[in-house]
């Protein structure tokens, strides 16, 4: 399966979104099944990306959220996950952060 | 009402950092030396900290590589600049979730988390945007997310929605819509020298008060997610809470902090300004009794 940098970028963004959106509904004790599905169907279009493994992971901590379990060792999975995904994508992509790069052009692609 | 005694500590800073985007309007002006910092307030009773800086590794190196960061130290270094242990930091207040003012929470193991909770609440409202619109979202970063939700876990995290006094003179005031969705600021009421107020990034110099052409018409920051409204009303607010006087007002990005207040530059070019020193508390800038 080949995925272009920009297919990649498109679901790295969703990712990304999806993952604060749970980050905030865990904190605020927010329901979190619709974050959960959206994971899920996240999942399922990643596979084969550098997307899959995060995406799958952070359903997981969704789920057990969910479920009214112990998430606190997922948590660190999670973070582990992303911070691969985050890595991979920066050798392709520029960062995203804004005000990012104040004093000029990107120098971490 | 308490004493506290309060120092601002530098733990890295950029050497060219725009202008633009320190003061809106200010385009093509040039660069200037930003500081990064923290405030430390220290009583009998409690040992507190404004913003937690962040951690030089992984994302926050990227993002202060790419602003062109220097001089990083971590808050074991920086506390210890005033025989200080961030093990022992009690409350930490979190103005707003920045990697340079929420990225150093892990550094803080035991203090409870004072945040404003639309800071938080407002990421589960951008999911819902069209990508589009994820630029509002841009800048932050899950892992400061999840640090939140081990806080929360802990029992460690207190999220706030209106004035609020954490600690006896210490009071939380939301700035939401401003430079973020749920920014807070804070003021210090001491009984022996008055009220200060710490701006975290509402504004990030002095000249965001005294006009960036000094003229006394407030010049607010360069980077607004709310609006820049809200801005100037928050600046008036923290204009009246400091009694109009620029000096009880603390920039967490200004480098003349260092000549307005006794301050001291250790050996690894940090500085530390001590604003104010309750009894029976030891200066930490004259050189003659630091303890590094």
């Amino acid at each position: 399966m080949s995925v272009t940098l920009a297919e990649t970028d498109a679901l790295y963004r969703r990712y990304k979104a999806l993952a604060l959106a749970a980050g905030a509904a865990l904190v605020l004790d927010a329901p979190v099944d619709e974050l959960a599905e959206a994971v899920g169907a996240l999942e399922e279009e990643a596979v084969g990306t550098h997307c899959a493994e995060p995406a799958s992971t952070l359903r997981r901590l969704l789920d057990r959220a969910r479920a009214g379990e112990d998430v606190v060792s997922d948590l660190e999975d999670v973070r582990a996950s992303h911070r691969s995904l985050r890595r991979r994508i920066w050798t392709t992509q520029p960062c995203e952060y804004v005000p990012c790069c104040a004093r000029g052009p990107h120098e971490h692609r | 009402m308490a004493d506290y005694s309060i120092w601002v500590v530098e733990y890295a800073r950029v050497n060219e950092f725009a202008r633009g985007l320190l003061l809106y309007g200010q385009w093509n002006t040039g660069t200037t030396i930003a500081p990064y910092c923290y405030a430390v307030l220290k009583s009998d009773d409690h040992l507190a900290v404004i913003d937690s800086g962040y951690n030089h590794a992984e994302f926050g190196k990227v993002l202060a590589d790419s602003y062109g960061v220097s001089d990083w130290q971590p808050p074991e270094v920086v506390l210890g600049h005033l025989g200080l242990d961030p093990a022992d930091v009690d409350t930490l207040i979190l103005t707003h979730n920045h990697f340079d003012h929420a990225g150093g929470v892990e550094f803080f193991p035991n203090a409870r988390v004072y945040f404003q909770e639309r800071e938080i609440s407002k990421y589960l409202w951008a999911v819902g945007l069209p990508d589009r619109l994820q630029w509002l979202t841009s800048a932050t970063d899950p892992d400061l997310m999840l640090w939140l939700v081990n806080r929360m876990k802990q029992g460690k995290l207190t999220l706030l929605s209106e004035e609020t006094e954490i600690l006896p003179g210490i009071r939380c005031l939301p700035a939401h819509d401003t430079h973020t969705f749920g920014s807070q600021y804070v003021t210090v009421e001491n009984e022996r020298d008055g009220k200060w107020v710490f701006a975290g990034d509402n504004a990030y110099v002095y000249e965001n008060f005294t006009g960036a052409h000094g003229d006394g018409r407030f010049t607010p920051i360069g980077l607004i997610f709310g609006s820049v409204e809200q801005c100037v009303l928050t600046m008036e607010e923290m204009w009246q809470q400091a009694g109009q006087d620029p000096t009880r007002i603390v920039p967490f990005h200004e480098q003349n902090i260092w000549s307005k207040f006794p301050s001291r530059r250790f050996d690894d070019s940090l500085h530390v300004a001590e604003l104010s020193l309750a009894d029976g508390e030891t200066s930490r800038v004259d050189a003659a009794l630091a303890t590094t």
